[in-house]
């Protein structure tokens, strides 16, 4: 198409801000936004002119709930998204009204991780392997993953001293098979993540241990990737849940 | 439409959400969410979809209200074009039948109800709004109708044809010509 004539510009521009441009064209207008300042002129000039349009929406107020899931997801992003190298005193305001609830949802989260990690580690065992595990073995670490609205979970086990990492699946994340996949994260003590491995199509499964020293705080997270894993290395879709990874 | 904050208000709670202040992007959330919802539920025609749009039009604003600049609008027309162009990414990929409005719950077919006894708007808005309201009424009424309901219902070039019961090229050179015409008269 020839995005040069001003009068079909103008009307791409008008028929974006209305809603009327879509599929591939919308996208494709929108890429030529990201290169082309006066594109975007003519994009503001309709949003404007059209904005008083807006004003015959009749305000409805949201549920409470809405606003508890917005404050979730920026925590669980937030972790994330933190830089490599970051000083103590940068981001505080920010930081400290999210603590609170961050606290709180990880001591749940790990509180039901662990009782399900004791359960599913009761059972199996006879005395002489317990005694065995507390002598020579340090404690694994454990972390319980669980989307938000969403009945999946992972449960993840990390045990240093034997280089395993064993995922369990409950349920299933909503997302294609043929096209993306799960992965996970753990991220260290600067919030920096570095890959693990593919969540588990089944049940459960044994993931290589990533070649890093444990951190002081793990974090482990999940993110939607393309089919095969991350080709960056770091995450580059949603992330749908972290949690801590507690030592036993 | 009462506005729960003045416009210079939340241009502040913007600026503040911006650096970082989360409460700051509370009282950004308090004060225009209801506006933001209304849109959502408007367009979406679905609670369950609407609270999920709005949750992600408030992720994008608490990572992007460094980008709010004035020349994007008054605050709140900013943030309900977020609002706008989250729910037509939603349409797309998720009404593939239309489904026509209940008769009580039509689209407003006027706009700018009650803009000239607010007190909070400003001149120059007051200006667009009478402008606009000038313009409109000079299209045909198959062009106002198709550029309305484009707007307010989010409705593609396919569903305008089968609302308006007319054949898909017409229905096209309808919005068209009426965007070209809004836009001779708002530029005389």
């Amino acid at each position: 198409m020839k995005y040069q004539s001003p009068k079909l510009r103008q009307m791409l521009a008008a028929e974006y801000v209305l809603g009327t441009l879509r599929g591939a064209a919308r996208r494709r207008f929108e890429r030529l936004l990201k290169k082309d300042p006066a594109l975007v002129k003519e994009l503001r000039y309709w949003e404007r002119r059209l904005a008083p349009l807006q004003r015959s929406f009749k305000p409805v107020v949201p549920r409470e709930i809405v606003w508890a899931e917005i404050e979730q997801r920026i925590q669980a992003a937030r972790v994330v998204a933190l830089p490599v190298a970051r000083s103590v005193t940068e981001d505080r305001g920010r930081l400290g009204f999210w603590r609170t609830l961050s606290a709180a949802a990880s001591l749940a989260a790990v509180g039901l991780g662990y009782a399900l990690w004791l359960q599913l580690q009761q059972a199996p065992q006879v005395i002489e392997q317990v005694r065995t595990v507390q002598v020579i073995q340090p404690m694994p670490y454990v972390a319980m993953l669980q989307p938000a609205n969403v009945p999946a979970q992972w449960i993840v086990v990390v045990t240093p001293a034997r280089r395993s990492l064993k995922v369990s699946a409950a349920g299933t994340y909503p997302h294609d098979l043929d096209t993306q996949s799960l992965q996970l994260w753990v991220l260290d003590d600067a919030g920096q993540p570095h890959p693990m491995g593919l969540m588990p199509e089944g049940s459960s499964a044994d993931l290589p241990l990533p070649e890093m020293k444990m951190p002081q705080k793990p974090v482990i997270a999940v993110s939607v990737e393309p089919k095969g894993g991350s080709p960056t290395g770091l995450p580059t879709g949603p992330v749908v849940s972290t949690a801590p990874l507690l030592q036993l | 439409m009462a506005r729960t904050e003045p416009a210079d208000n939340l241009e502040s709670l913007l600026r503040a959400t911006a650096g970082g202040d989360a409460l700051a992007f509370r009282r950004l959330y308090e004060a225009s969410s209801p506006h933001l919802f209304g849109l959502l539920m408007r367009m979406l025609q679905r609670r369950d979809w609407a609270e999920e749009a709005l949750q992600d039009c408030y992720i994008k604003i608490w990572q992007k209200a460094d980008t709010y600049a004035p020349e994007k609008g008054q605050p709140l027309t900013w943030l309900m074009t977020v609002a706008r162009y989250r729910a037509l990414d939603l349409l797309r990929v998720r009404r593939p039948e239309v489904e026509m409005p209940e008769e009580e719950d039509a689209p407003p077919m006027t706009f700018a109800d009650g803009a000239a006894e607010d007190p909070q708007l400003r001149a120059v808005e007051r200006e667009g709004i009478r402008r606009l309201n000038d313009c409109m009424t000079g299209l045909a009424p198959e062009q106002r109708r198709s550029v309305l309901l484009a707007y307010y219902e989010g409705y593609t070039h396919q569903e305008l044809a089968a609302s308006l019961k007319a054949p898909l090229g017409t229905v096209k050179s309808w919005v068209r010509r009426g965007l070209q015409r809004l836009r001779e008269c708002l530029e005389a």
